[in-house]
């Protein structure tokens, strides 16, 4: 299987189409899971997928190799502000609330001890809803982090926050998902009930 | 962290549950592709053809240079400047150097001596002589 930088350059290198049509089928579907997280609606995250990808192709004589993930996460995310602009809904990430305290402030005191599992029941649905609630910073930096796959120091770079701040924001979207879909209690009986049942 | 780790892996899991693996609109983003596709290969042709003309201008000015420098470092014996600098710079004219240095030595040598001599005359001598 040819690597994506490989395709990426046979597409600008020899105007190969096809191995693009590789490359959009290949990130398809964590593009479209990072897009749907980042806009309000499936619609716009098609219309943002649309656009990531001609931006890409417009762009692709400009790539000098690396990683090609991220750099996609990077141009997917250029296109969502440009969308968030257009709909009048970007808002700032250094927003405060009304307390005065940041984004990054307003972290949940509550610690995951070490070697504890996360269960949950929640449905796809929930979660898009749940990452949806999350503030602006948090959740793009988790999106990038888990989808997009770039390292802090890139994810800090491309918001143009410090390296602290971005490892803030994903500890509290952690801890925020973690309240908000966590049901533990649910969960490890079921399981204890299968054991038992298969013994 | 496994529990952080955990709820990434969920959540990915359930954000990328039921997305479609066919991507949307595919055959508009191959028509742009296919549209900017003359672009960018006559734009990397072009980007080739200026780095292999200055390779080869690069090349060609480090073998000029190469031979200028070659031909400059042969003896000219009809530039006088040359000629005495080639005289200084062969054996020859080291020694010849050193032969005059070595002559002015001698010289100096026997002026001494014959001052020593006049010095240690004896009196009876120049008394004699007068």
């Amino acid at each position: 299987m040819e690597e994506d930088s490989e395709l990426l350059f046979a597409y600008s290198r020899r105007g190969d189409v096809e191995s693009l049509s590789v490359l959009v089928r290949r990130h398809a579907v964590w593009m479209q899971a990072f897009l749907r997280g980042l806009l309000p609606t499936a619609e716009d995250a098609e219309d943002a997928f649309q656009e990531t990808w001609v931006r890409v192709v417009k762009s692709a004589g400009k790539y000098r190799g690396g990683k090609v993930k991220p750099y996609l996460a990077v141009v997917a995310r250029s296109a969502v502000i440009d969308r968030l602009r257009q709909m009048g809904r970007l808002v700032s990430l250094d927003v405060e609330d009304g307390e005065g305290a940041s984004a990054a402030e307003r972290l949940p005191d509550e610690s995951p001890s070490p070697g504890e599992r996360f269960e949950s029941k929640a449905t796809a649905e929930d979660v898009r809803e749940a990452v949806r609630a999350l503030p602006e910073g948090p959740r793009q930096v988790l999106l990038m982090r888990i989808e997009g796959e770039l390292s802090f120091k890139e994810i800090a770079s491309e918001l143009g926050v410090p390296l602290g701040t971005a490892l803030t924001w994903m500890r509290t979207a952690t801890l925020k998902l973690k309240e908000m879909l966590g049901d533990r209690n649910e969960r490890i009986p079921r399981y204890r009930r299968f054991r038992e049942g298969a013994a | 962290m496994n529990e952080y780790r955990d709820i990434e892996d969920f959540v990915k899991g359930r954000l990328e549950e039921g997305v479609s693996s066919s991507p949307p609109r595919l055959a508009e983003i191959e028509r742009a592709a296919a549209a900017e596709s003359f672009a960018l290969v006559a734009e990397h042709r072009s980007r080739r053809r200026c780095t292999v003309a200055m390779l080869l201008a690069a090349s060609i000015a480090i073998v000029f240079s190469f031979a200028v420098l070659h031909i400059d470092s042969s003896p000219k014996p009809e530039n006088t400047v040359a000629c005495v600098i080639d005289l200084l710079r062969t054996a020859d004219g080291a020694e010849t150097l050193s032969e005059t240095s070595t002559e002015s030595e001698s010289e100096e040598t026997t002026v001494a001596e014959m001052l020593l001599a006049w010095q240690d005359a004896p009196y009876e001598s120049a008394i004699a002589d007068l």
